[in-house]
Parts: C-alpha cells; sequence; structure tokens
C-alpha cells in the first residue's frame, strides 16, 4: 500500500496528466497508518507516618502569645507563652511516593487542637512548596506551624488535625 | 466550508471546495465518428444520414494520504477510578471518570494533540474518509483502547491538498500499569 500511496504523490508533485485511463480500482482510494501515543504515569500518594506529629510542646500561656515550630522542628514562643523545661518540638512529615523525577506542589492547611471546648488555631508551613520525587520516585517533607494561644486557655492535652495535599506539577 | 457531511459510524465525507477550475485537468473531449459506410445504396440524399457523437473522458489524479503527526493522549497519572481522556480534532481535551485530565500535570514535549493526515488528488473532488472502530496503544505489561475516532478538516491549501485532523477517546483503567503507549490505526480515503 505504501508504494502505491508513494507512486501516487510522485505523480502529483510532477503535475503529470496521465495519458492512460486510469479508471477506479488504484488511485481511487488510499490509506495511511497513524500512530497513536499516551503516557501513563504512576499516581501521586502522601503518606503521614504515625509516629509523626507537628509538636507545639508543653507551655505555659502567661497573657497569651504564639509557638513556632519550623519545619525543621526547632520551637520558639513569643509573647508571654513560656514552653516548661523537658517540652520538646517537633516538625511533622510526610512521604510522597509517584513518578520519578516527576515535580510536585505541596499545599498544606490550618486548623485548630482542641481541648474540651477549648480551641486554639494554627497555621501550617511545608519545607517546601515544590519538590521534585527522586529517580526511585520517592521524596519526603516536613511540616512546621504556628499555634496562637490565648491567655485564657485552661491547661490541658490538646489535638487538631490539618490537611496535607501533593499535586503533580 | 470543507465539510459536507458526516455519514455516521466512521465514515466521513469531505468536500474540499469547488474553487481553482483551473487546475481541473482538460476534458479529452474526443470526437467519434460514426462512419457508416454506404452499403450498396446508390440512393439519393435522404436514404443515408450522418452525425457526429462526443464522447469524453476525464483524469483526475489519484487520491493519496500521508500521516504527519501523532494522535497524543498526553501525560495522565493513572486514576484512581477508570476513565475516558478525549483528544478532539482540535487538540482539546476532556475527560470522564476518575481521569483528571493530562493538562494537570507537566506533559514535558508530549502533550495531547490530534493526529493529522494530508490527503492529496483532484481539486475539487470529494472524499469519503474510514477509520477503524477501536485501535489498541500497548506498553509493556499493559494496553488500552482509543475508541470514538473523529475527523475534522483543517485546511484545504495548498490547491489539490486537504489536512484533516483526528481526535479519540482513550479509555484508562484503574489498573494500568505505568509506561508509554503507543500504536497505530488505519485510515482510509476513498473518492466518492
Amino acid at each position: 500500500m505504501n508504494k502505491i500511496l508513494l507512486t501516487s504523490a510522485i505523480a502529483l508533485a510532477s503535475a503529470t496528466v496521465f495519458a492512460t485511463p486510469a479508471l477506479a480500482a488504484p488511485g481511487n482510494t488510499a490509506t495511511a497508518t497513524g500512530t497513536a501515543t499516551a503516557v501513563i504515569v504512576a499516581p501521586i500518594t502522601i503518606t503521614h507516618p504515625t509516629t509523626a506529629a507537628l509538636g507545639f510542646g508543653r507551655f505555659t500561656t502567661g497573657l497569651g502569645g504564639s509557638v513556632i515550630v519550623s519545619s525543621a522542628g526547632v520551637g520558639s514562643v513569643t509573647g508571654e507563652v513560656t514552653l516548661v523545661p523537658g517540652s520538646t518540638n517537633s516538625a511533622d512529615s510526610f512521604t510522597v511516593a509517584g513518578d520519578a523525577s516527576r515535580s510536585f506542589s505541596i499545599a498544606t492547611t490550618g486548623g485548630n487542637v482542641t481541648s474540651g471546648a477549648t480551641n486554639m488555631a494554627f497555621t501550617t508551613a511545608p519545607s517546601a512548596t515544590t519538590l521534585s520525587l527522586s529517580t526511585a520516585g520517592a521524596a519526603t517533607f516536613t511540616v512546621g506551624g504556628t499555634l496562637t494561644v490565648s491567655g485564657t486557655a485552661p491547661a490541658g492535652s490538646y489535638t487538631g488535625s490539618y490537611t496535607a495535599t501533593v499535586t503533580y506539577n | 466550508m470543507l465539510i459536507a457531511a458526516r455519514n455516521g459510524g466512521n465514515q466521513h465525507q469531505f468536500t474540499a471546495s469547488g474553487m481553482l477550475m483551473r487546475q481541473i485537468l482538460p476534458h479529452l473531449a474526443v470526437a467519434a465518428i460514426l462512419a457508416l459506410a454506404p452499403t450498396v445504396a446508390q440512393a439519393a440524399p435522404g436514404n443515408t444520414r450522418t452525425v457526429s457523437g462526443t464522447a469524453t473522458a476525464t483524469i483526475i489524479r489519484p487520491i493519496a494520504i500521508a500521516a504527519t503527526a501523532s494522535l497524543r493522549f498526553g501525560v495522565i497519572a493513572r486514576p484512581s477510578t477508570a476513565g475516558t481522556l478525549t483528544v478532539s480534532t482540535t487538540g482539546a481535551v476532556t475527560t470522564t471518570g476518575g481521569v483528571t485530565g493530562s493538562n494537570a500535570i507537566n506533559q514535558g514535549a508530549l502533550g495531547p494533540r490530534a493526529g493529522t493526515f494530508r490527503v492529496s488528488g483532484e481539486p475539487g473532488a470529494s472524499f469519503v474518509v474510514v477509520l477503524p472502530p477501536t485501535a489498541t496503544v500497548t506498553a509493556p505489561g499493559g494496553s488500552m483502547i482509543i475508541s470514538l475516532f473523529t475527523v475534522g478538516a483543517l485546511t484545504g491549501s495548498p490547491a489539490g491538498t486537504l489536512d484533516i485532523a483526528v481526535g479519540g477517546t482513550l479509555a484508562v483503567s484503574a489498573a494500568q500499569t505505568p509506561g508509554a503507549y503507543s500504536g497505530t490505526y488505519q485510515i482510509t480515503v476513498t473518492y466518492q
């Protein structure tokens, strides 16, 4: 079939007027082969290790202030908030898997930690907003945050959650 | 201005514009003489009669088709539930099910586009395009089906050519093996 096509094309290019009565048959129809392609990549997944948490530590409120935990897990305070001796801070961490070497974006929300009827709001900040998966298709990132502490918050153990989302670029 | 009709199914009919008459090859008019050999007739006028008939023949260029670009569905993250991705003849992407659109992720140089072909032949002639009901693209460990082929006319220049575009719908399963898939499909054009 390709040969027939080629012959036709050449004849056309030279604009030859055929002297032979080409009736029907070859020349009346032609076929070509098209190609089609698609690439499927592994979906992106994100996992939260059960042992990881964004830990704002143990502190007294005074008249209020904030606790700041960097994405490296280092804690600091503002206002009258005071970390008590022995308190530890921790950044949260996530593992990501997907298509090797593909870039992805990270977005994290804020949230509230709650104890009884008391809420305290926090914001979060990931260690990066864009990363690339390794050649093995893996990546990790950490999340720090800032907790706003009121001077009236009762003593207690506060917990809460937030959402981390990863998206292929 | 070029699409005349669609015959349903996978047949599509096109009519190239009727312009460019100068390019139509001349009719080969052949005068046929009906020679009636006078037989015994020595008779006077009125006993025999001669007229001229006309015979014509038109030679037109054979039709040809050549692929000029691949039909690309782009880079798709495997969906969590099955879905489809459709590339139109203009290259527009629409999706169903769990497929959220190949444009959502970086396509590199592999972004979606319609397949294209150049049909060559007699200016002004119409032709029918036939595409298969389905085609298959494969990669190591998997395959996907392309269905619902569509075809549309693009430009009709230079004279005696018509570029046509082919779209289709790709079915992606939730268990699709990641990889680079490719395959072929046949397209046939026939003068009408």
